[in-house]
């Protein structure tokens, strides 16, 4: 049987890659979406603390022989602690103003990590293995799949609906969305805002540096892997809906899949697929396929 | 220290200063190095690529010359307006006599133009288009990198008489690598061999594991990676987990991939060069004195051109008495390259230099003994009928 000139079982391992790339996309969007629905903030150092995420899992193997797990601990903590120290630095002052003056700082914060990173370390990749419980890979038939990239699908799955869990259905979430979105009311019931808004920015940036880490293994670190993806997801966070968590982990995962199916079926449009469909949903839905109606 | 490397070493220092800088010889000999010094095509020119003609200008016996030699050197950025314009200023300011360049070859043809019409000597040592020596060849332009063409034909033709005949080609889709990916078809066809495939992948594609899985279910005996830079490294880093990884074969790769890649992801890579820095008693010899120099960094096929090159132009200067153009450059054609770090070399009269090719097997790390240990020579590739002639070339010089 055969769909698009191509088999099946063909498709399906393509599809599999697919969702594997959607799990990446998944997950910086979701930091994005979580970032900018709470706090108003367009991140565009989201990509650069992704890299940072990547560098870092280098850094603790190269210099302290870090294991995998033991980086995938620590590294979204580095990750938390440098978004910390940005928002309380610099974000903040902006708090109140148009959103484009973070996007410009926060653009510009980029720009600096990037150039800082490769003074110091080069444009050429740094070798990174995948943990050696997770190297090899399985035959399903269909296709090889590597036991890393199953193992990657599975922890975004994770990690993006437990964030979901977190801000839609627990006390902290709500207490988290009450803050942001009436922060004068939620300081009279004595909850400290400025901690909490620290605290988002700073979770947001860890989701980034999860990412990152899983990226080490399989694509090239290098100082400008993110902004190679950074624009890829922002049009992902636009279509789901800017803010919108569930809308930034399903687009997330949708538009993995559909790329994946692009690369099978004419593998040239495959780095434009999710601007065209961009521009479709912007045209019949301007707030994105999840955003509440402006 | 001696007084040449002395003044190489001021050169060095000033090399980007604009103001006229006097020196103790009256018109000394200036060769300038322009190449991209930190961008993506640093590691293999760069700045080794200046150490390269820094350490031929030591090796030369400058009392042949008559006066002193200075090394100066800019980045281009990658940028053909930098690259031209920066070629410009150091001939109007510096009197530069050579410029050896490496980086985009966009940037170097356009150097090329510039120097030609200011009558300055170009020396090609990291630019790997056919252009060089080609439709924009220059009447004082000297090819000594070896083409797109020659790395695709040298190691597709080759594999396929060794009997992997069935190719996957995983191209990048622009110019570059579509030429690349149809000079190596034709000879994988030449030879008698088949395309199973072919994927076309965008410039800069962070997974390639669909292309990979594309090549995999194939079935073909090689997959060829007619790309660059980090796509290259992209998909050799991801291959291994498909299951192809001792398939590959790329048609663009110099040894610092290899050593940033580490042999345990890059192992058993077939890949072809002009040179490897222990393929001879010479070679050897002058690869460990350069890496005594740069911690260790393998010289890669473009800096062992610069350092040929070099060497070759300061004889042709002290032969022919002259620092002109025209003069030096029928005295280049008509010498005999012999700085041993190329074999059997010699020069057409497009300027393309012609010499023997390897073709070389990235080393497992059982197989390494060291850190600068990473390629082993599978076979040698006789360059007398291997290259483009140079009435075939399109260089309009040729008549």
């Amino acid at each position: 049987m055969e769909i698009f000139g191509i088999s099946v079982p063909a498709l399906a391992g393509q599809l599999l890659i697919g969702l594997f790339n959607g799990a990446f996309y998944a997950l910086l969007s979701l930091g994005l979406a979580v970032i900018f629905g709470m706090l108003r903030i367009i991140n565009f150092a989201h990509g650069a603390f992704y890299m940072l995420g990547a560098f870092s899992a280098y850094m603790l193997s190269a210099y302290l022989e870090a294991s995998f797990w033991v980086s995938l601990l620590i590294v979204p903590l580095i990750l938390a602690a440098l978004a910390a120290v940005l928002e309380r630095s610099m974000l903040q002052r902006l708090a109140g103003l148009d959103p484009l003056y973070g996007l410009l700082l926060t653009f510009g914060f980029a720009l600096i990590l990037e150039g800082g990173m490769q003074y110091v370390f080069g444009v050429a990749g740094q070798p990174y293995s995948p943990p050696a419980s997770l190297s090899g890979a399985s035959n399903l038939g269909f296709m090889f799949m590597p036991h890393y990239r199953a193992f990657v699908i599975v922890v975004s799955l994770i990690v993006c609906f437990g964030t979901w869990l977190l801000i839609e259905r627990t006390k902290i979430g709500s207490i988290l969305r009450a803050a942001t979105e009436n922060p004068s009311l939620s300081e009279v019931f004595g909850l400290n805002v400025p901690v909490l808004i620290t605290a988002t920015y700073a979770f947001g940036a860890a989701l980034a540096g999860i990412a990152g880490i899983m990226a080490a293994p399989v694509f090239q670190v290098s100082p400008y892997m993110g902004s190679n993806l950074i624009i890829v997801v922002f049009a992902v966070v636009v279509i789901g809906g800017m803010g919108s968590i569930m809308g930034a982990i399903i687009s997330g995962f949708a538009l993995g899949l559909v790329e994946g199916l692009t690369k099978v079926i004419y593998s040239e449009a495959s780095n434009v697929v999710v601007f065209v469909i961009m521009a479709i949903v912007l045209y019949f839905r301007p707030a994105g396929l999840f955003g509440k109606d402006a | 220290m001696s007084t040449l490397s002395k003044l190489t070493s001021v050169a060095f220092a000033t090399c980007l200063a604009t103001s006229q800088t006097v020196f103790a010889a009256e018109d000394p000999v200036k060769i300038l190095v322009l190449d991209d010094m930190r961008g993506i095509f640093s590691g293999n020119g760069g700045p080794n690529t200046l150490l390269a003609v820094q350490m031929a200008v030591e090796d030369f016996d400058t009392s042949s010359l008559g006066t002193t030699v200075e090394v100066l050197s800019a980045d281009h950025q990658n940028k053909a307006d930098v690259g031209s314009s920066l070629a410009q200023r150091f001939i109007d300011e510096q009197g530069v006599d050579a410029i050896t360049f490496g980086g985009s070859s966009a940037v170097g043809l356009a150097v090329q133009g510039r120097a030609a019409e200011s009558k300055v000597i170009t020396m090609t040592t990291g630019g790997y288009a056919p252009n060089f020596v080609g439709d924009q060849c220059s009447p004082y332009g000297t090819q000594w990198a070896p083409t797109t063409r020659e790395l695709a034909r040298g190691v597709a033709g080759t594999l396929v008489d060794q009997g992997l005949k069935d190719w996957y080609f995983i191209t990048a889709d622009y110019v570059f690598g579509r030429a690349l990916s149809t000079d190596a078809a034709d000879a994988v066809v030449d030879a008698g061999g088949g395309m199973k495939g072919e994927t076309l992948h965008p410039l800069n594609t962070n997974d390639m594991a669909s292309a990979l899985l594309a090549a995999q279910a194939s079935g073909a005996d090689v997959v060829g990676l007619a790309n660059a830079g980090s796509d290259t490294e992209t998909a050799i880093k991801q291959a291994r987990s498909f299951g192809v990884g001792d398939k590959l074969a790329a048609l663009l790769f110099f040894s610092n991939n290899a050593q940033a890649l580490t042999l345990d992801v890059a192992q058993g890579i077939r890949v072809s060069t002009s040179f490897y820095w222990n393929m001879n008693d010479t070679t050897t010899a002058w690869a460990e004195r350069f890496m005594e120099r740069n911690g260790g960094q393998v010289p890669t096929m473009g800096h062992a051109n610069a350092y040929a090159a070099t060497t070759h132009y300061l004889k042709s200067v002290a032969a022919a008495k002259s620092q002109d153009a025209a003069e030096v450059t029928a005295m280049m054609h008509s010498l005999p390259v012999d700085a041993g770090i190329l074999e059997n070399a010699s020069i057409q009269e497009n300027g393309r230099v012609v010499y023997d090719m390897l073709l070389a097997e990235v080393k497992a790390p059982s197989e390494s003994t060291g850190p600068t240990d990473l390629y082993k020579i599978l076979s040698r590739i006789d360059g007398s009928d291997f290259f483009l002639s140079a009435a075939e070339s399109g260089c309009p010089l040729v008549n």
